[in-house]
């Protein structure tokens, strides 16, 4: 379990991290000839549609400065070879991953990739990863399947499927809803979502209806229709990218949204495409999220979110702030390897414990869905204004964070 | 197949109730029914542009759904930074001319070619041209406009049309569509440019005898067909957002009316959009709105077990 209070992290943790960043220091004898030789890390996110490009470009916004903080600040890694990142666009879909995932391993010669977003196309890389045997990283895909596969080239630094429905249930239980409707499109992503809400929503007592629509489709009104009939308390908004914004406008039209509260599945509402693309109608949105601007973090996030909002006028989201992490850790296991062969660093990523831009990251090997994963903690938050900044949404729950439940 | 009354309005079992769960399932059936009246007019425009293409040119334009792309590019900048909201119809007719131009254009450099002598054309030519032609659009408006989505400002404020609470833009541009779709039939029944049109749509060789160059009216035809989209794109930007993707659907819907209406025929167009936007919408409300492009493709398999040339389609003669 990550730690995201540095408060919590551990005095002999701290120690240990800094030994690791110091032997980035000690190694140039070690290194040899292959001295300036830059090691290649990967990031595959989808930079087109009909993926999420906009999560993509933001992801590749944070693995750009892990490049500079490790070059600059950590000195390169094994004792002064620089890092480098190679892109690749997935697209969001499973049969472009796999091709760019094989070119960024045996064309490019990458010793990690990060990115990983969608989970289709996360699973299917998955099996690509455990043949090649390069490090791949869970960014942003949350399916169970990619841990389950137990591969010891997967690693996931991301709250997986049942948890976070078993949180939106949670929610929804506190705030004494019991109607439940889940719009979701038909990827692994919202088909996952759909089972796991139905499952713990029976479990607590809900009534859940869900309706699944395909990823392209551009007229939601008649899903929309046939739940605003069904009269739910909740509604959970399963789209990704252009459908997510779609579902808020349709919604809006029909007068279905915001008399019954939208809930966002992850944080797209905090961009400013969203508000290009749905306007005044999307405010009042609540959205899932795993950090707040302003919340304690490590040395790392306090170095890295100043520079990105310098650079970009914008707080960095989650999956921003997470690959920024995953590549410093990669960087540290590198160190700790004291190699740059991939097999070396994906046994060194969970022999040792890092730090991150949260907390520590600490990788164990337990059976089923936990397997090399580290699940951040659930906010749900609510954009209460037009064009409401990350930093000024309204905390809505858990209490544990400081959320008061309630819903304007 | 399942029922309507599975809402939690609809299971009292007293005659009152009764009655209440009927005019519930009627007040959501009617619901579906006009949407799916509104979508099919929609379907149409998009439609009518292919098939005008392919009337007069024997061409089918695969990049019909980039320059729908344009046309609601086109739109949302008029609007957001140069007429303002309230001038939307104006935006929707400059959207219109601009894909005009630019059909005509891409027409007169690239498509004109593929005719030796104007009468030979070589089929297999126009069908690389224009899909190249897509995917070139669909990255240049990736490289311009970058991975965002955007809307225009809203034509309208919400409405109702009888029992169906609708977003003012959706009622407009189901009018606009009619107009266009009115004013497209007037024009190539009425007029004698149209008339000129229906004798190359009959006869490339044999409307030559009469002075009409043909080669121009491909462009235009082209152009026409072309800016069809365009407006298409224009009215239902603030719909169907604005993105490089948006013209893939309605782009697939009009080439499924074409196939449903069969070739060449413009009132079945109409029919067979109206027949797609109600199956899908009733198909939604009735089985599932899981398989919401499904329901397109069954009625267009249907329809030509029927009739193999579609609803309006006739057996083309060869001499």
């Amino acid at each position: 379990m990550k730690i995201f209070r540095c408060k919590k992290i551990s005095f002999i943790f701290i120690i240990l991290i800094g030994l690791i960043f110091m032997i980035g220091g000690i190694a140039p004898s070690i290194a040899g000839a292959a001295e300036k030789k830059p090691v290649k890390i990967g990031q595959m996110s989808p930079f087109s549609t009909p993926g999420d490009p906009a999560a993509g470009k933001r992801m590749r916004w944070g693995a750009e400065l892990a490049i500079k903080y490790i070059n600059e600040e950590m000195g390169g890694v094994l004792g002064g070879r620089p890092v480098e990142l190679i892109v690749e666009d997935d697209s969001g879909t499973p049969a472009d991953g796999i091709a760019g995932y094989r070119k960024l391993v045996q064309k490019d010669g990458v010793v990690a990739v990060v990115g990983q977003y969608h989970s289709s196309v996360c699973i299917a890389v998955t099996k690509v990863a455990n043949d090649l045997g390069v490090p791949l990283f869970s960014s942003g895909a949350s399916s169970p399947k990619i841990t389950e596969s137990q591969s010891p080239y997967i690693f996931s630094i991301m709250s997986l499927t049942p948890s976070r429905a078993q949180f939106w249930v949670d929610f929804a239980k506190q705030m004494g809803w019991k109607r439940v409707a889940v719009v979701a499109e038909d990827t692994d992503y919202g088909t996952g979502f759909k089972t796991w809400v139905e499952k713990h929503g029976k479990e607590a007592g809900m009534e859940v209806k869900s309706i699944i629509f395909p990823r392209t489709i551009s007229d939601l009104t008649p899903m929309l229709l046939e739940i605003k009939a069904w009269k739910p308390e909740l509604m959970i908004n399963l789209g990704v990218g252009a459908s997510a914004y779609l579902m808020v406008k349709q919604a809006y039209d029909i007068g279905l949204f915001p008399k019954v509260p939208m809930l966002a599945s992850f944080a797209w509402p905090i961009r400013p495409e969203y508000w290009d693309a749905v306007g005044d109608k999307g405010k009042g949105i609540l959205y899932t999220s795993y950090y707040k601007p302003g919340m304690l973090t490590t040395f790392l996030g306090e170095w890295m979110s100043p520079r990105y909002k310098k650079l970009h006028n914008e707080d960095p989201t989650f999956y921003a702030l997470n690959v920024f992490g995953e590549i410093i850790v990669i960087a540290q296991a590198i160190n700790m390897a004291q190699t740059d062969d991939p097999k070396a660093i994906a046994e060194a990523l969970v022999k040792w414990p890092y730090l991150d831009w949260s907390g520590v990251v600490d990788f164990k090997e337990p059976q089923g869905m936990k397997w090399h994963n580290v699940s951040p903690p659930h906010l749900v938050l609510q954009q209460t204004k037009v064009r409401q900044e990350f930093k000024d949404s309204k905390l809505v729950w858990p209490p544990k964070f400081g959320g008061d439940g309630k819903i304007e | 197949m399942r029922s309507l009354s599975s809402y939690p309005a609809n299971s009292g079992t007293s005659k009152c109730k009764q009655k209440e769960d009927e005019a519930i399932d009627l007040h959501l059936f009617s619901q579906f029914l006009i949407t799916g009246i509104i979508m099919g007019v929609l379907y149409c425009l998009m439609s009518m542009g292919i098939n005008f293409i392919y009337g007069i040119m024997k061409v089918i334009n695969w990049s019909m759904g980039e320059f729908f792309m344009i046309g609601a590019f086109t739109q949302y900048i008029l609007l957001t930074f140069l007429l303002g909201a309230d001038y939307w119809y104006v935006g929707v007719i400059l959207s219109a001319l601009v894909v005009f131009i630019l059909g005509a254009l891409v027409q007169r450099i690239l498509i004109k070619p593929m005719f030796v002598g104007i009468i030979e054309a070589k089929m297999e030519y126009a069908t690389i041209v224009t899909i190249s032609m897509a995917i070139f659009l669909r990255n240049i408006a990736v490289a311009i406009g970058g991975p965002k989505i955007y809307t225009p400002p809203d034509y309208a404020g919400p409405t109702q049309i009888l029992t169906l609470p609708l977003s003012g833009n959706r009622l407009v541009a189901f009018i606009g569509a009619l107009i266009l779709l009115g004013l497209f039939y007037y024009f190539i029944k009425k007029s004698w440019t149209g008339r000129a049109f229906q004798g190359v749509a009959q006869n490339r060789s044999g409307v030559q005898t009469a002075g009409v160059n043909v080669l121009k009216y491909d462009m235009l035809a082209f152009g026409i067909g072309t800016a069809l989209a365009g407006a298409g794109g224009a009215l239902l930007a603030p719909i169907f957002l604005v993105h490089p993707l948006c013209g893939l659907v309605p782009t697939v819907r009009g080439f499924e009316i074409i196939v449903i209406a069969g070739l060449g025929s413009i009132p079945g167009i109409l029919v067979a959009g109206l027949s797609l936007g109600i199956a899908e919408s009733l198909g939604s409300a009735f089985i599932s709105p899981s398989f919401v492009d499904i329901y397109g493709f069954i009625l267009l398999v249907i329809i030509l077990s029927i009739k193999p040339y579609g609803l309006f389609g006739k057996p083309e003669r060869e001499v």
